[in-house]
């Protein structure tokens, strides 16, 4: 006989791990900010979950839009299942060949159109006080999806910094160029160029929504995750949120991307999420949420911005959308 | 010689369940990762192609090395587990990916060449697969057997074209399937040459 249990909570109404967590930060908050210093003098070697250096962050105000509801990805789903070729094409392999990968000492390059370019330390790009959880969608253009709490500043926030120019219309991004650490970069048969290249339009980067992301899930980034620090910019193919930055440049000329150079048919410059505007191999109507399993495989429509529509539809007032894809 | 027959029979059924046998383990172990129908397509499509190219090559070696003639007891075996493996590869996309939206695997057979190929490919195989016993071969009369199945060469050429339009940045498996096809050609085109040569 199956006996119902009497308390029978919806999972909705569970507090979720995060704002339970958010909670406890935020009265840490004075105290952690002695951390940073101990944090990055101990960002040497690749770590699992449990090593990995915790790091204080401000939750996400109710209603800013900047977090879902949705249930998240498990850790171990969004640390395994990568795509970062440079540490191999398999998805798994990411983790694997990470694990040595060095991140600290790490050096920001910042040129083109700036008043302060220069040659930034991670520590001097960003104030530990300044990073903030924010729960995203990503989607990659391969039809699955995650949702996932990341920890980060925005980039608006970083690039005000170095003060752009009137000049400045786009923003040029590059990976980290290391054949020794990287194994792809050194292999006959990759089919990208390496360093990998990314760019977004300046009103798409002084977008509230784009994040730049040095932690998740409370912790910092794991290197398969693009440590130490990455681009997360929701409303567009995960092929767009760059990882491991070494470089940004603010330039006139909307940049190359790495995968416009590959794929021109396949890959546009914006590659919003759109379900209308379908890879010329594959459907975009529909999307995988991971974890999916065999008999829930979680197959849902996709939204257009990836549900961003709201925040940043007024950025593309007017534009023919499958022209520019 | 028929028991020895059965062993090689019986032994080559068990390797080639290997692989089913390991996706029904990861099923149950539930370590297919995070996007199962990513894990289960892949691997069913790796397992169908090396299977492919083994069947024809059981055939390349008998002709070449007389000791590899008895390979060609467990061809047929071999042939009907590519069925086996790209149905399944077949009903995983059907299933997984189209969620058995008719109208989108109509729209998806239209729009994406990759997956037409597949499923041309998929379709020779099913009168392969079908005539693939004593008592069709004796139906048919071999002279006409021997011509049907020539469309496993139209298949090859498929699932390579299949392959090699999937690529995204790792080149490496496209080509060395290439190249296996490349070898199986020569093989047969350069064998022809010798024997009308002697005649």
């Amino acid at each position: 006989m199956w006996i119902k249990p009497t308390s029978d909570i919806q999972s909705h109404e569970i507090t979720p791990e995060s704002i339970y967590r958010q909670r406890r930060q935020f009265l840490k908050l004075g105290a952690a900010s002695l951390f940073s210093g101990a944090l990055h003098a101990s960002l040497t070697h690749a770590k699992p979950f449990d090593d990995l250096q915790k790091m204080p962050y401000k939750s996400a105000q109710a209603g800013s839009g900047f977090f879902t509801t949705e249930e998240q990805t498990p850790y171990g789903d969004a640390t395994r299942y990568n795509n970062f070729y440079e540490f191999g094409a398999e998805k798994t392999a990411p983790e694997k060949n990470s694990k040595n990968f060095v991140t600290q000492p790490w050096t920001v390059t910042v040129e083109g159109e700036v008043e302060k370019p220069g040659e930034y330390a991670l520590e001097d790009i960003y104030h530990s006080d300044w990073v903030e959880e924010r729960i995203y969608r990503l989607r990659c253009v391969e039809a699955w999806s995650m949702v996932i709490p990341w920890l980060g500043v925005p980039l608006a926030k970083i690039l005000q910094q170095f003060k752009p120019t009137s000049k400045a219309k786009y923003v040029y991004f590059e990976t980290l160029y290391d054949p020794e650490q990287m194994p792809d970069q050194a292999s006959r048969f990759a089919a990208i160029e390496y360093p990998y290249k990314e760019g977004l339009r300046i009103d798409e980067a002084m977008h509230p929504l784009a994040l730049v992301a040095v932690g998740m899930y409370g912790k910092e980034l794991p290197n398969q995750n693009g440590a130490p620090l990455r681009l997360v910019v929701p409303w567009k193919y995960g092929f767009k949120s760059i990882k491991s930055i070494v470089k940004i440049r603010l330039q006139e000329n909307q940049p190359k991307t790495t995968w416009m150079k590959s794929g021109p048919r396949e890959y546009g410059f914006y590659a919003n999420v759109n379900p209308a505007v379908d890879h010329p191999r594959w459907t975009q109507k529909y999307e995988r949420r991971l974890p999916s399993s065999l008999f829930s495989p979680n197959r849902i429509p996709t939204q257009l911005f990836n549900g961003y529509a709201d925040q940043v539809a007024r950025l593309y007032k007017g534009m023919d959308l499958v022209r520019h894809f | 010689m028929v028991k020895k027959q059965s062993v090689i029979k019986w032994l080559a059924f068990f390797v080639f369940s290997l692989p089913a046998m390991g996706i029904i383990y990861a099923i149950t172990q539930n370590s297919l990762g995070p996007d199962p129908a990513e894990a289960l397509s892949h691997t069913s499509g790796a397992w169908s192609m090396r299977l492919l190219l083994l069947t024809l090559l059981l055939s390349s070696l008998a002709r070449q090395v007389p000791f590899c003639k008895r390979g060609l007891i467990i061809r047929r075996m071999c042939g009907l587990f590519v069925f086996a493996y790209s149905s399944f590869h077949l009903f995983v996309f059907i299933a997984l990916y189209a969620g058995f939206d008719g109208l989108l695997l109509i729209n998806e057979l239209g729009e994406r060449p990759y997956i037409a190929v597949g499923f041309i490919a998929w379709l020779l195989l099913l009168p392969l697969a079908v005539t693939s016993n004593g008592f069709m071969i004796r139906r048919l009369g071999s002279k006409h057997w021997k011509l049907l199945h020539r469309l496993v060469y139209a298949v090859l050429l498929l699932v390579v074209a299949h392959v090699v339009w999937q690529v995204r940045s790792d080149w490496s498996t496209a080509l060395i399937y290439s190249l296996c096809t490349v070898l199986l050609f020569l093989e047969r085109l350069l064998g022809r040459k010798q024997r009308s040569s002697k005649a």
